[in-house]
């Protein structure tokens, strides 16, 4: 007699079945993919260079957009390049929003602001290198810097990270090649 | 292997897996003994590995619950939210095709126009022996600052925005359009002759003057003597943006620098009544005409018969100068248009068919049903 297989009724549904699902009115499903994802929101927009403070409303914006645009998921590349393509455009507005604005000018009218609230970046003093990275990832242009996170920190492939920004591929190479050269330009130096 | 490398490239893409599986490893391959493309791969290494160790951002599961409750929330109000009347979606669909209407048109101007207005005006121009003169084109206008000769110019219809302007000593002369013939010399000019359109002249302390076909300045009394033009054959010369001929020649231009071929001299046409040309000792009569200068100018008769003799005797040279010096002298004459096309037909015996055929479109031009006009249309081809 053969065993008949037993239903994984727990077996985690997949990524694309949770955005179907949001696409249907399934908040559950959305607080599923919450919580499967956040932690990968929240390391991008701090390697994109999002203040810390403002990285929840970033967040929260991206599951946002995520149910408005569920229905036009394609399952055919992953769950995790389109919120990254989804988060790029959320931290591109984040980078232009009236907010950054009235930081900035909170900043020249001398008022503290979160910049000064101490970040987990500075639990790692002792990595120099780790440390000069970081300096030189915020000096790479908007562009370079989201191809370089998302193939280079995030493990995109170029094919993923050319659709999640809307960009050729060659495009992605190109700009990640350049923004290589600078970072190691920037290693090369302090060493 | 040390120091540079050709396929230290190749790196970078190995890395990222951007190549077939055979160029992998016959770069592998290579990489084992080269220090260059080794070194390549460490510090992409290096590069990924530091990136791995800069510090991420990272929440408590408090916070994530707090914010997980703050979406959901959020993302219900959203779903409650009542979708936007259909109505006003398409208004605002409507304004924004409208907009992008707009945006195309105005590009589709913007793209077209500039073309357009970038273009300097056409023009030829025969200038007589020793003429100086040098051209200065810049987008839509075309201004050739004359300094000394005889200028005959043929602008061609000048689009809105195209300006031909001549620059002159003591003044300058903007072309509506037109055939014209204009002269300068000591700093001076001597005298302008409109053949076609319109021209508008100012110099310096006297009222513009707008002269239409068949005026002059100064105003032809009436026994005055017409200048004539050089005739003789042009040798090659060349202009550059702001260069400068001192040759006579026939110049086919569309803006700076302009393209100066050997041509004919275009005979202006004298007015009934009008005496025969001046010696060059007179003043305004260009500094060396070609045309031998006769004391006694020949009945036109003999004149034609004389230039006909030259002709048939196969001295074509001297028959081109006689045939000129007809048709200065006797521009009424039935025969002149027989001279004009015989002149075409003696510079194509001497070998300058492309003066020929210039000549034959100068007679076309003058005589479109002429007698010689089939003949004239095969020496154009």
């Amino acid at each position: 007699m053969t065993a008949l297989p037993v239903p994984t009724v727990h077996d985690a549904p997949h990524d694309a079945e949770l955005v179907a699902a949001v696409s249907r009115g399934d908040l559950e499903a959305l607080g599923k993919l919450f919580e499967r994802h956040e932690p990968l929101l929240r390391r991008f927009f701090g390697r994109l260079g999002i203040a810390p403070g403002d990285v929840d409303d970033v967040v929260q914006a991206v599951f946002l957009e995520v149910v408005r645009a569920a229905d036009r998921y394609e399952a055919s590349y992953s769950v995790k390049s389109w919120l990254c393509g989804i988060a790029t455009i959320m931290a591109r507005r984040h980078r232009r929003s009236l907010a950054r604005w009235a930081a900035r000018m909170a900043a020249w009218a001398g008022v503290e602001t979160q910049t000064d609230v101490a970040t987990p970046y500075d639990a790692i003093e002792h990595d120099q290198a780790a440390q000069i990275l970081r300096g030189a990832i915020a000096g790479l242009s908007a562009k370079k810097r989201e191809v370089f996170v998302l193939v280079t920190l995030e493990g995109l492939s170029g094919e993923e990270t050319a659709r999640a920004l809307g960009i050729p591929l060659k495009t992605v190479w190109t700009r990640l090649h350049y923004a290589r050269r600078e970072l190691r330009a920037a290693l090369e130096q302090s060493t | 292997m040390t120091g540079e490398c050709s396929r230290a490239w190749q790196a970078e893409a190995a890395y990222d897996g951007r190549l077939s599986r055979a160029d992998t490893e016959s770069f592998q391959r290579h990489a084992t003994t080269c220090d260059r493309c080794t070194r390549e791969i460490r510090a992409l290494e290096t590069l990924h590995s530091v990136g791995q160790r800069v510090p991420i951002l990272t929440s408590t599961p408090l916070e994530q619950r707090r914010l997980r409750q703050s979406v959901l929330r959020a993302a219900n109000e959203l779903a409650l939210q009542p979708a936007r009347p259909r109505s006003r979606l398409l208004a605002l669909g409507a304004v924004a095709a409208a907009l992008v209407l707009l945006v195309v048109w105005l590009s589709a101007r913007r793209d077209s126009s500039p073309e357009l207005a970038a273009q300097a005006p056409t023009f030829k121009i025969d200038t007589s022996k020793g003429a100086t003169w040098s051209s200065l084109s810049r987008q839509a206008t075309a201004r050739l600052l004359l300094k000394s000769g005889w200028f005959e110019i043929s602008v061609d219809k000048l689009t809105a925005g195209q300006r031909f302007i001549l620059e002159l000593p003591d003044g300058e002369l903007e072309v509506k359009g037109t055939r014209f013939l204009v002269e300068v010399e000591g700093m001076k000019t001597e005298r302008v002759r409109v053949h076609e359109g319109r021209v508008a002249l100012r110099l310096r302390g006297k009222p513009s003057l707008l002269l239409k076909a068949g005026d002059a300045w100064p105003p032809i009394a009436a026994g005055r003597v017409e200048p004539p033009p050089a005739a003789a054959p042009a040798p090659q010369a060349s202009a550059g943006e702001v260069g400068a001929t001192s040759a006579p020649a026939s110049t086919e231009a569309r803006a700076a620098p302009a393209r100066v071929a050997q041509g004919p001299t275009t005979l202006p046409v004298a007015p009934a009544g009008s005496t025969p040309p001046p010696s060059p000792s007179e003043p305004g009569a260009p500094s060396e005409p070609s045309a031998p200068s006769e004391p006694v100018t020949p009945p036109a008769g003999d004149a034609f018969a004389q230039a006909m003799s030259a002709f048939s005797a196969g001295d074509f040279g001297k028959a081109e100068r006689l045939f000129i010096a007809f048709e200065r002298a006797h521009p009424a004459d039935g025969r002149v248009e027989d001279a004009t096309y015989l002149r075409a037909v003696a510079r194509a015996r001497r070998g300058d068919a492309a003066a020929a055929r210039a000549i034959a479109r100068d007679y076309l031009r003058r005589y479109p049903t002429g007698l010689r006009r089939a003949e004239a249309e095969r020496l154009l081809r």
